[in-house]
């Protein structure tokens, strides 16, 4: 290395850069003495320094790279890769058969199943980071794509040299144009493959896959007749927000398409959608049918081609065939083609396949190819639609552009926001999208243009309920989940004008609801969350202001307030309580409207929950009771009003929900114990009931063992532990039931937990066996959920292991298994630490549960036990059972102890100050910390007492 | 691939020199399968007699791919870089895949002659030419580009100048800087 190794820093190397100047700019004898004079002490640099003057002589007099070495025209030939190799991987192969800027695709076969295949590698050399990542995105496609018209991925890997490669089925015939020419087919014929390479296109964009590429060599039909897209090597994932797979930015990536077949906004550099390869079949199928391109581009240089596309409108395709022009794909040959021969290709006399392009086919293509993307048809499926509507003598959508595109004002408004959002939401619910665009051709043009626009509606509505239905408890993947929500706050985005359609406007102010929980609760992103909830309040409350006797719109603005006090609610007490007020005003409106029913009183009675504990959040005990009781009094109507229905299990649910609510408000509010008990007798009594007619139902399920539970600790408190244990082992066995085949986590997390209830009654008992046996089947139980969900590392689910692993570890040290129990409080406080350094928006449960378990564990580490049930700051319902262990130990052991438990209460005291800080208590949790407080500050005195 | 035509690489050189470096990814395929169609048609003429200097191949090149309309006096000289550039590779990948078939012993005959450079009494591989540039550009990346451009794409230092902006002293300086440095490398190396 010859002291190189020394020359790391710039500076070092700016010297030796000077100095070597200066000297060897002096006569060759005078160089020794100036380099040591500049040189002075630094003897690393001499020493270089002289050793390169006497390579710059040695350099000189060698001739040293005193010509160049350009590599010989042969050398270019051979190039980067000097021959096909032998093998890709276990590929023999046999030719090379096409190559692009980066790529080369080779025929080669499988040496043992014998069968040819399209091998496509990476050039030598080519493989800088850029290409592989794009060579690897379209082998990414590639995967996701199967469908009888796209070349399908077989295989994939890298070679010997590091260069990715993919092997695709080969496919064995001619380009789309080509093929047709010398099959000589007819309009019909080409009319029917050009569907199938719709119907291509079409999965394609369901998959959210742009092809950016469609032209005749990239459409190879093989010998039975069926033509095969392939090339999706500059294709792009359709997302409006993803950075993720967008390979490289637009302006650049429409540099590699080619020009003849790109749309003008390809051109022009804008954002390329589904519309832009509804273009290119345009264009496609414009050179199909009149063996002319629409706009001549040849030879013109790239700014002139979208100036000249922008500016001219094409020909109709049926005039198109007397322009002089070359053969499509006979470019180089230069040759003019007559009309003649066109429609000889077509098996046709020029002035008949005139008339026959005439009219329906001359309109279907120049509306693929109108220049605004959002004029073009909506989807591909509306593209095949037509034809084949022309092709069954129907009348068909498109029209030749006219004063009726003016008419139709208010539609066209939204346009470009109803294609985009059209596009994207097709591709979203692969499927459904088809079945949509059945649309009934419409008599004119401003009827069909609301009409699709009420489509686009539709298809929101459909996203909106995805979520419920598809989404809502499934285990997707967190990424899956967070894209779809970008996606669909995009289309959101483009969607909200200031439009004063009322039923548009609703439907946006739910789709934001929707989108605000998902990011709240599933994404845990506050500040997405809050903007969303934000826009659908203020669409809300526009649309009470103009049709103030709307009751749809009331509920609206409820739910939108709802959500927010939801997630935002504990930052401002009072708002909180504001928010509540206004809700119960809305929701009194709504019922006293007419005569009540199941669902308004549901809604009043909630309210006045909601109003009640905002009272008690601030400390008003007397309007908290007032309206906890009122609330009771209204389930109590709603269970009258559904007890007159016919029996059912929807009904039952809602009786023993109603019951649940009550027995809540009596037994964590009023403080009457034995009306709470009877209401969880009779709402456990309707769950039973419903759960016997449909077991299956997981909406059932669900309210039947959350009745369950709620009557366990009922009658746990009523001091009633055999009922207490039945109840909780019902609750455990119906749970496991339903989850073995459909994981449903709240329910996952009912198992577990009464399989917890039930070890701390075994345990109240004196049954240890018993109890350690229902801790095991809790673990089981945790465990299982987990190994099946997608979101384990998401801090929801590990919040849950932390939760799960407190209540067990206070059990278990309660048990007398101090370590067990410690050693499970202690993975618990690591889960928590965790969530709230990668997740410090959702800090303050977070931070709550921590500085209890710190709390705890500082406890029984000082050897005092853990305190009782009605103290315990910050506990949930499960834990607020007492775990006590006496003091013990004494020496050493209990200095140790003693040093560690006040470390521990340290620990939790500065977690206090971090929520104190936060200032996001609610006037509860300052009550508890207060409480906390003193036990700290008790507990260190009687620690110093002890020294 | 290069339907996009001349249009195409002009935006891409323009793009180039406003700073846009990740359009060389896109640029240097389109230079690559140029610079192979005419050397294809070069080797094809040989035949007859002709010969082809490699600068006049480059230059062509350039002129097929660049729309002279829309380039400044200074896009030539960076296509000229850019050239180099790709000659190097092209070099260096021919030196690569000559050495893996030695190794693989699968053209036994292959001589050194077209991988080795005079140096001194004896020669030296192209391919610790590349590794040690590599190592000068990672200290001195404008001294490497000289050398690229100087050795590898056959550029005159006026050439050099056009492509830089910078002075014909500064390049000249830089040139007999590199070449010592490369040449004590290299000579260093071969003595251990």
């Amino acid at each position: 290395m010859s002291g190189q190794a020394a020359n790391g820093s710039g500076s070092h190397w700016a010297r030796l850069n000077a100095a070597f100047d200066e000297t060897y700019a002096l006569a060759p004898d005078a160089r020794a003495a100036a380099a040591q004079r500049l040189c002075g002490d630094d003897e690393t640099l001499l020493g270089e320094l002289l050793a390169m003057l006497e390579a710059a002589e040695a350099s000189e007099q060698a001739k040293f790279l005193g010509s160049s070495i350009l590599p010989t025209p042969g050398q270019i030939l051979a190039g980067n890769e000097d021959s096909a190799p032998e093998f890709i991987g276990p590929y023999r192969i046999e030719k090379e058969i096409g190559r692009g800027g980066m790529g080369l695709v080779y025929l080669a076969t499988h040496p043992e199943i014998n069968r040819k295949v399209a091998v496509k590698v990476v050039k030598r050399g080519m493989d800088s980071d850029e290409i592989v990542r794009r060579f690897r995105l379209e082998r990414h496609l590639l995967a996701t794509l199967d469908h009888p018209n796209i070349a399908r991925l077989l295989d994939g890997g890298t070679t010997a040299d590091g260069r990715p490669y993919f092997v695709l089925e080969y496919v064995d015939g001619l380009p789309v144009t080509q093929y047709c020419d010398q099959k000589r087919l007819g309009v019909e014929d080409r009319l029917a493959i050009f569907s199938q390479i719709c119907s291509a296109v079409s999965y394609a964009h369901r998959h959210l896959v742009i092809h950016r590429d469609i032209k005749p060599t990239n459409i190879i039909v093989d010998s039975t007749g069926r033509p095969k897209l392939l090339d999706f090597g500059i294709s792009k994932l359709l997302d409006p927000a993803g950075p993720g797979f967008s390979m490289m930015d637009t302006a650049v990536g429409m540099r590699l398409l080619t020009p003849e077949y790109a749309s003008p906004e390809q051109l022009q550099g804008k954002t390329v959608s589904t519309a832009s390869d509804i273009y290119s079949l345009g264009v496609l199928l414009y050179e199909l049918l009149s063996g002319r391109r629409p706009i001549r581009l040849e030879g013109r240089p790239l700014d002139e081609i979208s100036r000249v596309l922008s500016e001219s409108d094409p020909p109709a395709p049926s005039t198109a065939m007397s322009r002089p022009q070359t053969l499509s794909g006979g470019r180089q040959t230069g040759e003019e083609v007559s009309a003649e021969t066109l429609a000889k290709h077509r098996g046709e006399r020029p002035d008949r396949l005139r008339r026959r392009l005439r009219g329906d086919l001359d309109n279907i293509v120049l509306m693929a190819l109108r220049k605004e993307p959002d004029r073009r048809y909506g989807a591909v499926e509306q593209f095949a639609e037509d034809i084949s509507r022309h092709l069954s003598g129907l009348p068909v959508m498109a029209r030749p552009a006219s004063i009726g595109y003016i008419a139709a004002k208010f539609a066209r408004r939204h346009r470009p926001q109803v294609a985009a959002a059209g596009a994207a939401l097709i591709a979203i619910f692969a499927g459904f999208g088809a079945a949509l665009w059945q649309a009934k051709v419409a008599t004119d043009e401003k009827n069909r243009a609301e009409e699709r626009f009420t489509e686009v509606r539709r298809l929101s509505n459909l996203l909106i309920s995805g979520w419920d239905e598809g989404l809502g408890e499934a285990s997707v993947s967190h990424e899956a989940r967070a894209r779809l929500a970008d996606i669909s706050a995009g289309f959101l985005d483009n969607l909200t004008t200031e439009s004063e359609d009322a039923t548009l406007l609703k439907d946006l102010g739910e789709a934001h609801i929707k989108l605000g929980h998902e990011y709240a609760y599933q994404l845990i992103d506050t500040a997405k969350a809050s903007a969303h909830l934000d826009r659908s309040e203020a669409i809300a409350r526009r649309l009470v202001a103009a049709h103030p006797n709307e009751l749809s719109y009331k509920d609206l603005l409820v739910r939108a307030l709802l959500k927010k006090d939801e997630f935002f609610g504990h930052t401002d007490l009072n708002a909180s309580l504001a928010n509540r007020l206004e809700r119960l005003e809305l929701r009194r409106q709504i019922m006293e409207s007419d005569a009540p029913t199941e669902m308004t009183t549901r809604g009043y009675a909630q309210a006045l929950a909601d109003a009640a504990n905002g009272y008690a959040e601030i400390g008003q005990t007397a309007n908290a009771d007032v309206n906890f009781r009122r609330s009771v009094e209204v389930f109590r109507q709603r269970i009258e009003l559904l007890s007159a229905l016919p029996a059912s299990a929807e009904r039952d649910t809602k009786i023993a929900s109603s019951y649940a609510f009550i027995a809540d408000h009596y037994g964590r509010q009023l403080n009457d114990l034995s009306s709470a008990l009877a209401a969880a007798e009779n709402s456990f009594r309707s769950a039973e009931s419903a759960y016997r007619t449909d077991p299956a139902n997981s909406g059932v399920v669900i309210t039947y063992a959350m009745a369950g539970f709620m009557l366990g600790q009922a009658r746990q408190r009523a001091e009633d532990l055999p009922g207490s244990q039945a109840a909780f082992e019902q609750v455990a066995a119906a749970s496991r039931k339903m989850i073995s085949d459909n994981p449903i986590s709240f329910l996952a997390r009912k198992e577990y937990d009464a399989y917890l209830e039930l070890a701390e009654l075994a345990h109240m008992n004196g049954e240890t066996a018993k109890a350690l046996e229902f801790v095991r089947l809790s673990d089981e139980a945790r465990g299982q959920w987990l190994a099946g969900d997608s979101h384990r590392d998401r801090g929801r689910s590990v919040y849950g292991s932390a939760i799960h692993l407190t209540v067990s570890g206070k059990l278990l040290t309660a048990m007398g298994r101090l370590e067990e129990g410690r050693s499970r409080l202690t993975r618990a406080t690591e889960l928590l630490e965790q969530i709230s350094r990668s997740e410090p928006k959702n800090n303050l449960r977070t931070a709550n549960r921590l500085a209890g378990i710190y709390l705890t564990m500082a406890d029984i580490d000082a050897g005092l036990g853990v305190c009782g049930p009605r103290q315990r700051p910050f506990g949930g319902v499960t834990e607020q059972i007492a775990y006590c262990k006496p003091p013990s130990g004494s020496g050493p052991l209990r200095t140790a102890r003693n040093a560690r438990s006040a470390e521990l209460y340290a620990r939790a005291e500065r977690v206090f100050r971090e929520l104190e800080a936060a200032e996001m208590l609610t006037a509860k949790e300052l009550a508890d910390l207060a409480v906390a407080r003193e036990r700290i500050h008790g507990t260190a005195g009687l620690l110093a007492s002890r020294k | 691939m290069n339907d996009g035509g001349s249009g195409e690489i002009t935006q891409l050189l323009i793009d180039y020199h406003d700073g846009k470096r990740e359009v060389l990814d896109q640029i240097l395929p389109l230079v690559y399968d140029e610079l192979r169609a005419i050397a294809g048609m070069y080797l094809a003429n040989e035949r007859k007699g002709h010969t082809l200097q490699p600068t006049a191949l480059v230059h062509e090149a350039y002129m097929r791919l660049v729309d002279q309309r829309n380039v400044d006096w200074r896009n030539r000289a960076q296509f000229y870089g850019l050239a180099a550039r790709m000659m190097r590779r092209i070099l260096v990948n021919h030196a690569e895949a000559k050495r893996a078939d030695k190794r693989g012993g699968s053209e036994p005959h292959t001589s050194l002659e077209d991988v080795t450079i005079a140096f001194d009494d004896t020669n030296f591989d192209l391919l610790d030419l590349n590794e040690v540039l590599d190592r000068l550009a990672a200290l001195d990346k404008e001294k490497a580009e000289i050398v690229e451009m100087k050795f590898f794409g056959g550029m005159t230092t006026e050439e050099i100048v056009e492509a830089t902006g910078r002075s014909t002293a500064t390049i000249e300086r830089g040139w007999t800087f590199a070449r010592s440095w490369l040449y004590k490398e290299l000579a260093g190396g071969r003595t251990r």
